[in-house]
């Protein structure tokens, strides 16, 4: 059974081997091969999904595979999955053939090249959720950007150079002081990478637990991206090929927060407890400030972009709200900004293709034109921007009611700035489905594009009915992520306490807070309108 | 009116009832000042002229909704004894849903028929009006009302400029923050200075340094022969004095 899991990370790299032995001047073959392996990929992965076991009695990491790899330093070839890294690996199985079966009339150029390095990111990304030892951790991660660069500098846009070097640089920077933070945190916990034995015998002093957070953090808030380290994404999503920007959107940005949730949070919880009111903040900023970009954009890849930057800035929330309502919420919502900022860039590149530009003034009224890739649109948009009944709507009331109900300082403030930005994100959306899809058809340019193609239909089509599904019947996607869920959170209840043992002053910070608020919406005297009833609560 | 409901604020029944009867008054106002003036008087279109009855898909459905807007006015009739059953069917009917907020409130249940009376008499006094203004005697009054009273006109005209109040305290005051954010905070400050700074910092130092790795042979050797006869100078001889 454990195999399974190497052969799903392994399969895309030997689909990778495959076509550079196939001719460069035959981009069918290219094209067969890499949608087929992707789709062996989603196959196998399949039996992961059903083979999972999410009860809470089960083994934290499942499908698990320890192999020396580099024992004098003791490295290991260690991959296993919990239900986060499980919801993850699909997503990306999952997008990954969607992606390829994009590019057929996309990409005409390099097509084995381009395969290539699709296939070669797609071990990248699986390894990185599925790795168990921080080294084979790191090498995964830093493998996606080798691919990503060339796929943002090669079959980009007009500035791609300088969008490709950016975001080279700028996750590079970041991701080296996590490395050094993997060796110091290796070297106290007895020479090993191996990171559910560094997690148990991990101990180090406060502040030098303080720094080993933050060196993991910043690497991931590049990534995520946090306000203010997120000016990279606009010029990647920007100048990437539509490939590029599914992917870049669907499964790197959550590769920042898999991180927090995996490394940075775990492994370092009192330090994560002391930085947490700060994450908050920038992330409730991110979300504000994400949406006021989107507000004014006039280009729609960055307006997408910068609408990730707000999404995302909702799962850090979740995850800094320390509940389980906002964990759960939060690992929802990576999965709902996969499916639908995914789906945005599809259809963004489907009319990119069409007109070869990305100006939200060159289009309006085009809905007349083609009224299915419109429908497609404000279906996705509806998702986009929470309505209920699709998915984003789950995640974002899980993330808002966790944040409410957790002991975040100030939490009734902080969710209430953070709502703000659900309706700042419906007014960009709005806006954007307008000015693009509706009123008058003034440009000559528009008035003899094609609709969707059958090809483009069953690109499309998955992602709508995830949408739909994920927005009806969750449970299925939230119950593997709660063991996990539960475990972090017990971690945090355990730092909390000793905490609180050092310190009997200090307030409990983690998990909801008691029913008083919840109860107090019915109760007047002692609820709502009784703020300083909470406030003695969580000073 | 005065119950133990309003007990935080005794004057909520009085002000609600009063708001209320204001609105069903314009009410009986506006729908018989639209009838008037689109059913009665003479065409002032031309399309008004040829304007002929709508097909029988139309005037179907609104035969029944005409039908059942009269027997409505039965259900809500008050308590009359002599009407025997008929008197307050809807409240009887709507009762269940109620009980449970009147027991909290204790609300008794006390009928007086004035207002019943009071909202027949304020329907048709406003309706009244309003026939007489748009298609009796009084038609000029609207007239003269617009130019006399030119400011309150104009506001309700303009919706009472909800939408411009918005537009100056919301709308733009969002988009003008999110534009210089952008232009500002995002692009100039955290991109420019920041980001694009630090590149440019580093590409200045190499610039800088590279003005002296220059490549040439001489030139090394010369400052090489330079610098060891300073440092000589220096460990040997007169400098170290």
């Amino acid at each position: 059974m454990a195999v399974i899991l190497s052969i799903v990370i392994f399969l895309p790299l030997a689909g990778a081997l495959l076509c550079a032995f196939l001719p460069g001047n035959e981009p069918t073959q290219h094209r067969g091969v890499a949608l087929t392996f992707s789709l062996a990929a989603l196959f196998v992965s399949l039996a992961l999904w059903f083979g999972f076991d999410a009860s809470a009695a089960a083994p934290e990491f499942q499908f698990e595979t320890k192999l020396p790899w580099i024992s004098s330093l003791g490295i290991g070839y260690h991959v296993g999955l919990d239900g986060v890294a499980l919801l993850l690996l699909m997503l990306t199985t999952a997008l990954t053939p969607i992606v390829i079966l994009s590019t057929f009339t996309a990409v005409t150029e390099r097509v084995k090249e381009f395969m290539i390095a699709l296939l070669v990111l797609e071990t990248a990304m699986i390894g990185t959720f599925a790795a168990l030892d921080l080294v084979l951790f790191y090498v995964f991660w830093e493998a996606m950007l080798v691919p990503m660069y060339l796929l943002i500098g090669i079959w980009g846009s007009e500035n791609r150079l300088y969008a490709t070097v950016k975001f080279f640089l700028y996750t590079f920077v970041a991701s080296v002081l996590m490395l050094v933070a993997i060796i110091y945190v290796s070297v106290q916990a007895g020479g090993t990478f191996d990171y559910v034995t560094v997690r148990q015998s991990l101990h180090v002093a406060p502040g030098a637990q303080a720094w080993l957070f933050l060196a993991f953090a910043v690497a991931f808030a590049v990534k995520v991206p946090m306000f203010p380290l997120h000016t990279w994404l606009p010029d990647a999503h920007t100048e990437a090929p539509t490939a590029g920007s599914v992917i870049l959107a669907g499964v790197l940005l959550k590769m920042g927060t898999f991180g927090f949730f995996r490394y940075a949070m775990p492994l370092f919880p009192e330090a994560a407890l002391r930085f947490r009111p700060a994450i908050a903040t920038l992330a409730v900023i991110g979300i504000v400030y994400g949406a006021l970009m989107s507000l004014v954009q006039k280009d729609m890849k960055r307006l997408v972009a910068y609408s990730s930057v707000s999404h995302l800035g909702f799962v850090m929330l979740g995850l800094m709200a320390l509940t389980a309502e906002g964990l759960t919420g939060g690992v929802y919502q990576m999965l709902n900004h996969g499916v639908s900022t995914g789906a945005l860039f599809l259809l963004v590149g489907m009319l990119y293709e069409r007109r070869h530009t990305r100006a939200i003034a060159e289009y309006g009224g085009i809905a007349k034109q083609v009224p299915w890739i419109a429908t497609c649109f404000v279906i996705v948009t509806l998702s986009s921007v929470g309505l209920p009944g699709t998915n984003g709507f789950v995640g974002e009331f899980l993330i808002l009611s966790g944040t409410w109900l957790g002991r975040l300082p100030s939490a009734g403030f902080v969710s209430a700035v953070a709502a703000t930005g659900v309706i700042l994100g419906a007014v960009y959306m709005l806006l954007l489905v307008e000015r693009v899809f509706f009123g008058k058809l003034d440009n000559e340019h528009n008035r003899h594009l094609p609709d969707l193609s059958l090809r483009e239909v069953v690109v499309i089509a998955p992602m709508l009915i995830a949408i739909a599904v994920m927005g009806l019947k969750p449970q299925p996607f939230l119950a593997p992520a709660k063991p996990s869920v539960d475990r972090l959170l017990a971690t945090f209840q355990a730092a909390d306490d000793r905490l609180r043992l050092a310190d009997p002053s200090r307030p409990q910070s983690v998990g909801t807070a008691p029913t008083e608020l919840a109860g107090g919406l019915l109760d007047a005297p002692t609820g709502l309108l009784a703020p300083k009833a909470r406030a003695t609560e969580t000073p | 009116m005065q119950s133990p409901a309003s007990s935080a604020w005794p004057q909520a029944g009085l002000v609600a009832y009063v708001l209320g009867t204001l609105a069903a008054a314009g009410t009986s106002f506006y729908m018989v000042r639209l009838y008037a003036l689109t059913f009665v008087g003479k065409p002032r279109s031309a399309k008004a002229e040829h304007a002929h009855e709508s097909s029988k898909l139309m005037t179907v459905p609104l035969w029944v909704l005409a039908i059942l807007s009269v027997v409505a006015l039965f259900l809500g009739l008050p308590e009359i004894h002599s009407l025997g059953e008929l008197g307050e069917v809807f409240k009887r009917f709507t009762e269940p849903v109620f009980a449970q907020a009147n027991e909290t409130l204790g609300a008794e249940g006390h009928h007086a028929l004035w207002p019943f009376a009071a909202a027949w008499v304020i329907a048709v006094v406003f309706g009244g009006l309003a026939w007489a203004m748009y298609a009796g005697g009084l038609q000029n009054v609207p007239e003269a009302f617009a130019t006399r009273f030119r400011g309150t006109y104009r506001l309700v005209q303009d919706k009472f400029r909800i939408d411009e109040l918005y537009e100056v305290l919301v709308i733009e005051p969002v988009k003008r923050t999110a534009y210089w954010l952008w232009r500002v905070g995002d692009a100039f400050l955290i991109d420019g200075v920041l980001v694009n700074g630090a590149a440019k910092t580093a590409d200045f130092l190499s610039k800088a340094f590279r003005f002296v790795q220059n490549g040439d042979i001489q030139r090394y050797v010369a400052i090489m022969a330079a610098a060891a006869a300073v440092i000589l100078w220096t460990v040997l001889g007169l400098g170290g004095r």
